[in-house]
């Protein structure tokens, strides 16, 4: 059990059978009265969010939570298979588990995948892959108008906007926490 | 003049007070960071420095924290014009400014307060540090002094997040002859002037808060209502601050500052009661606070004087601390006795001085304003 004391950020606590994520935690005190922390939470499964508040000296349950490295396989009709790096297990999850990680799935990527009560609940990729360009418009060659973009779609179906100069069959840097095109890289 | 020679490439310079004259490099040429001191010369080819010698040699870099005191100048002298202001402001309505002990006795005995010791006193008893001067200012009232305040340094511990750190600077002010009333109008009066006085336009000065359009007021009873769908009369005292810091407090002050008035009678501490408003609950406190954008700013109280009344709720209090198995201060002898001998109606007021100017400079903690804030709890986790 975690107290009040120790609430922080990026905590993981289960609630009503659930885990989530503390992402904020602020010490308040009416002035004639008893301490609280009010808490934002987000359900590490679902993606929901909750707000508690907690007496001073009240306590949640810690999450059983333990991050893997695993890379990826290969998709296997609606599944996709990953093995675990340290005990070469593998394991095999449907896309729908995936969340946006599946935009970012090529051959041997690593990933984190975090096991909640021995259960899969999340895949967490790199925070940049490359990947490459397979349907992209040609470029217009002298049109230099900045900022202006057009779409690309990935080898993994993802669609990223890029810049007019970019073409098909090139390599792009992805954020994927924004999902969005950095930059290119020669291959 | 003197000052801190930084090495720049093609821009060597010799960092002074009035901030960052560009001097090209005397020889030979100090380290990185020493302090200098040297002669200006300026003429055909420019200013520079024509002989210098060494001060104190920067044997190690700028921490964080120095860095860091080099940039908060601008909120330090903020500070500095806001503390002045204020001294102003109660001085030139006739408020005589007091300061009075920082360790005492008995530091306050609401039982939510958690006080330091301080050591042990002349009589052989413990001593602590003060939670608010409220206890040394009311017997000058009794003495007869109608207009007093003080800017004081105040510690309470266990109490440390965005808006609290556990040492803090409290504006308090004290008028006899007077209510709650004329309390809400000095506010009323102070807010927009405190704005100007950080170079802040009272109209824009606090972020979806204007300080120049009076103070909206709301009943306790009525506000809780409203935000929570339950009477507040009907749950205990800790269901209902859990409610209030969770839907009540947060919507206060938005638009216009909010006083909030007509408490219920066990958040009393030391204000009197008196029958509640129409449609709430029979009897209520005379107290009354400040909120600004979802913040509490300031207290206020009609003074309790009964001093049978007193020392039966600081007995309470104590009783309450004894059982929570709480340092438990003795009674503030002199303090009642200035009750005793009669103090005349009054109405109290504890401003947070740090917070206010917080927000006044739209910034989102104390710690991004005071130059050794307590850290806030330990390193985020990931």
């Amino acid at each position: 059990m975690i107290d009040t004391s120790k609430f922080r950020k990026g905590l993981k606590v289960e609630i009503d059978g659930q885990p989530f994520i503390m992402t904020e935690s602020q010490f308040v005190k009416p002035g004639k009265g008893q301490a609280f922390n009010r808490c934002k939470f987000k359900n590490l499964i679902s993606g929901a969010t909750l707000e508690r508040t907690y007496k001073s000296g009240e306590s949640i349950a810690k999450a059983d939570i333990v991050d893997e490295e695993m890379q990826f396989l290969y998709q296997s009709g609606d599944d996709y298979v990953f093995m675990n790096n340290r005990t070469y297990e593998q394991l095999e999850l449907p896309s729908d588990q995936l969340g946006d990680a599946k935009n970012y799935l090529t051959e041997n990527l690593e990933v984190q995948i975090q096991i909640w009560n021995g259960k899969p609940i999340s895949v967490e990729p790199p925070n940049f892959v490359e990947l490459e360009i397979t349907q992209c418009d040609p470029g217009v060659r002298g049109d230099t108008v900045s900022g202006a973009t057009k779409p690309a779609t990935m080898s993994t179906g993802h669609v990223v906007h890029v810049p007019l100069f970019i073409e098909q069959g090139e390599w792009l840097r992805i954020d994927t926490r924004t999902g969005e095109y950095v930059d290119r890289v020669k291959k | 003049m003197a000052g801190r020679y930084h090495h720049g490439g093609a821009s060597d310079h010799l960092e002074d007070e009035s901030a960052g004259l560009g001097l090209p490099p005397a020889s030979p040429r100090p380290d990185d960071g020493d302090l200098v001191a040297g002669t200006l010369l300026v003429d055909d080819d420019g200013p520079r420095l024509s002989e210098w010698r060494l001060l104190a040699p920067a044997h190690a870099p700028a921490t964080a924290t120095l860095r860091r005191l080099a940039s908060l100048r601008p909120r330090l002298e903020a500070r500095r014009d806001f503390h002045h202001f204020l001294r102003e402001h109660f001085t030139s309505r006739g408020f005589l400014e007091l300061e009075t002990p920082t360790r005492v006795l008995n530091p306050g005995l609401e039982p939510q307060l958690a006080p330091f010791a301080a050591g042990v006193g002349s009589d052989g008893s413990t001593r602590y540090l003060i939670t608010s001067p409220e206890l040394h200012l009311k017997p000058f009232l009794s003495a007869g002094y109608e207009r007093i305040f003080e800017l004081a340094r105040c510690f309470r511990d266990d109490e440390l997040g965005p808006w609290h750190q556990p040492e803090f600077t409290m504006l308090e002010w004290y008028r006899s002859h007077a209510d709650l009333d004329a309390l809400a109008d000095d506010l009323a009066e102070l807010l927009p002037l405190a704005a100007e006085a950080v170079g802040r336009r009272p109209d824009t000065a606090v972020t979806s808060c204007r300080l120049d359009r009076g103070l909206h007021r709301e009943s306790y009873h009525d506000v809780f209502h409203e935000r929570t769908g339950q009477s507040a009369a009907e749950l205990d005292f800790d269901e209902r601050q859990r409610l209030f810091v969770e839907r009540v407090e947060p919507s206060l002050g938005w638009g216009v500052p909010t006083l909030l008035l007509d408490y219920p009678v066990d958040e009393a501490a030391l204000a009197r009661r008196r029958p509640g408003p129409p449609g709430g609950p029979a009897e209520v406190a005379a107290r009354m606070e400040l909120f600004l954008c979802g913040k509490e700013i300031a207290n206020a109280f009609d003074e309790l004087t009964d001093p049978d009344e007193q020392r039966r709720r600081h007995e309470a209090d104590r009783e309450t601390r004894r059982a929570a198995g709480d340092l438990v201060p003795p009674l503030d002898e002199g303090f009642l006795a200035a009750l005793e001998h009669g103090m005349p109606p009054s109405a109290g007021i504890a401003l947070g001085v740090d917070r206010l100017l917080t927000l006044l400079l739209g910034l989102s903690s104390l710690d991004e304003l005071l130059p050794f804030p307590e850290p806030a709890g330990g390193p985020e986790l990931q």
